[in-house]
């Protein structure tokens, strides 16, 4: 079931090189490369701390690398003609403002690209918060709040899905849409690359994985070649990073 | 891009309610005081509240974050907020200026000055825009808050006989900070 070919690209490779990142004196991305393709769930893996998040905020144009490339279809994301249809993010939390309702938040996000309202009726219904789309999202919950997030990123049905931790905050339902969902989108030919700690519950969903430990790559390659002789992905995951001091 | 800002300007309830609660206390101060243009002095502060929410809202549930990744060209983003912040206090400005005179004129009967409507329009627009670069230097509602009201009501009377004109001041440090704001809003991680 990992082993699904891309049915017709749509572009949108990722293709991060040599990495750095300092932050207060510390050295938290020390080289990081990996590349991630359409068609495929690349699993992004790591302890809290190691560096995922921060690799993903670089390639989101949203924080600078000392030194190396993340780019997008060979571009930079601040340089991307039309970032909303390219890519589409979801970091933790909703991104939204609380006292906006989850309509007005998806609005303002159709308007800066340019999308017909359609679109967000579209995905209201596809994250199943049609009911819940009039009222403010500080009375959200935590997992309606990360299903708002999921809608906003496919407002544009972008080529690249980003995702930091989706799993966090969500029921077992939500996890199992969520799965499906990704899947889905690679299934379609769309390039799928999420961030997690939690190394059971994505054994399932990935194609390619990505182990990353204190800022630096430790592993990359096939689900099958990263878990190579280990029992499953976990086993395989504590065995590279145990030099962590977990 | 203006239209993305100006949507988020008015889906924020805060925008309304600040604007709303400004000319209400003009309103009021104009009856108190009942000279024409001394209550405006006191409804700068509505204004200065209204320009720092309207960048410094973005750092509310990390929605910063939903702005610079579908409107990546960070100069050219803020530039669209300033000018759908402009848009909105324009007629704002204009109405908390115009509502002292016109009550002293159906009050008094003294005539209403156009000149000095269009002026105290202007003052108020420009401190707006200077509030909103000021928030997203700080990216702290009532930091910037604090420190816009000091600046106005305690440094800017001590002040007074260095600086030039309030209106002249103003019209210098507007694009000044705006550009400042600028470069600090592109170079910095969100």
């Amino acid at each position: 079931m990992c082993s699904s070919r891309p049915v017709a690209s749509l572009g949108g490779v990722i293709t991060i090189d040599g990495l750095v990142k300092r932050r207060g004196g510390k050295e938290i991305l020390a080289g990081v490369g990996f590349e991630a393709r359409p068609g495929r769930v690349t699993g992004f893996l790591g302890p809290n701390g190691a560096g995922k998040s921060s690799t993903l905020r670089i390639l989101l144009g949203l924080d600078r690398a000392h030194s190396g490339t993340a780019l997008v279809d060979g571009v930079p994301y601040g340089r991307l003609a039309d970032p909303v249809r390219t890519v589409g993010a979801v970091l933790d939390g909703s991104g939204a403002h609380r006292s906006r309702t989850g309509r007005a938040h998806l609005r303002w996000v159709a308007r800066s690209a340019g999308l017909p309202p359609s679109r967000i009726d579209e995905v209201l219904a596809l994250v199943g918060l049609t009911d819940a789309a009039g009222r403010r999202v500080g009375r959200y919950s935590l997992g309606m709040g990360r299903r708002l997030a999921l809608a906003t990123a496919l407002l544009g049905d972008p080529s690249v899905l980003i995702l930091d931790e989706p799993l966090n905050g969500l029921d077992p339902e939500g996890i199992r849409f969520v799965r499906t969902f990704l899947r889905e989108r690679a299934r379609s030919g769309r390039t799928v690359l999420l961030s997690s700690h939690l190394m059971g519950e994505l054994a399932e969903t990935v194609d390619d994985v990505v182990v990353i430990d204190h800022g630096r790559i430790v592993a990359r390659g096939t689900l099958a070649e990263v878990t190579g002789t280990h029992r499953n992905l976990e086993d395989a995951f504590f065995a590279l990073t145990s030099g962590s001091g977990r | 891009m203006i239209r993305a800002e100006l949507s988020k300007l008015a889906s924020l309830p805060a925008t309304w309610t600040t604007l709303a609660w400004t000319l209400a206390a003009n309103v009021l101060l104009t009856f108190v005081i009942a000279v024409g243009d001394t209550p405006v002095a006191y409804s700068r502060a509505g204004f200065i509240v209204f320009g720092v929410l309207a960048t410094c809202s973005e750092y509310t549930g990390g929605q910063i974050r939903t702005t610079l990744t579908v409107m990546p060209r960070r100069v050219r983003q803020l530039a669209a907020k300033h000018a759908a912040l402009a848009v909105v206090t324009l007629p704002a400005a204009l109405a908390v200026a115009l509502s002292g005179p016109s009550i002293t004129l159906a009050v008094l009967g003294t005539p209403v000055d156009f000149w000095q409507v269009a002026e105290v329009t202007a003052y108020l627009t420009l401190l707006t825009l200077v509030s909103a670069a000021v928030g997203v230097l700080l990216r702290h509602t009532l930091a910037g808050v604090g420190l816009l009201l000091g600046c106005l009501f305690v440094a800017a009377p001590f002040l007074h006989e260095y600086l030039p004109d309030d209106m002249v001041t103003l019209v210098v440090s507007t694009p000044v900070l705006l550009i400042v704001a600028a470069v600090f809003h592109r170079r910095r991680d969100a």
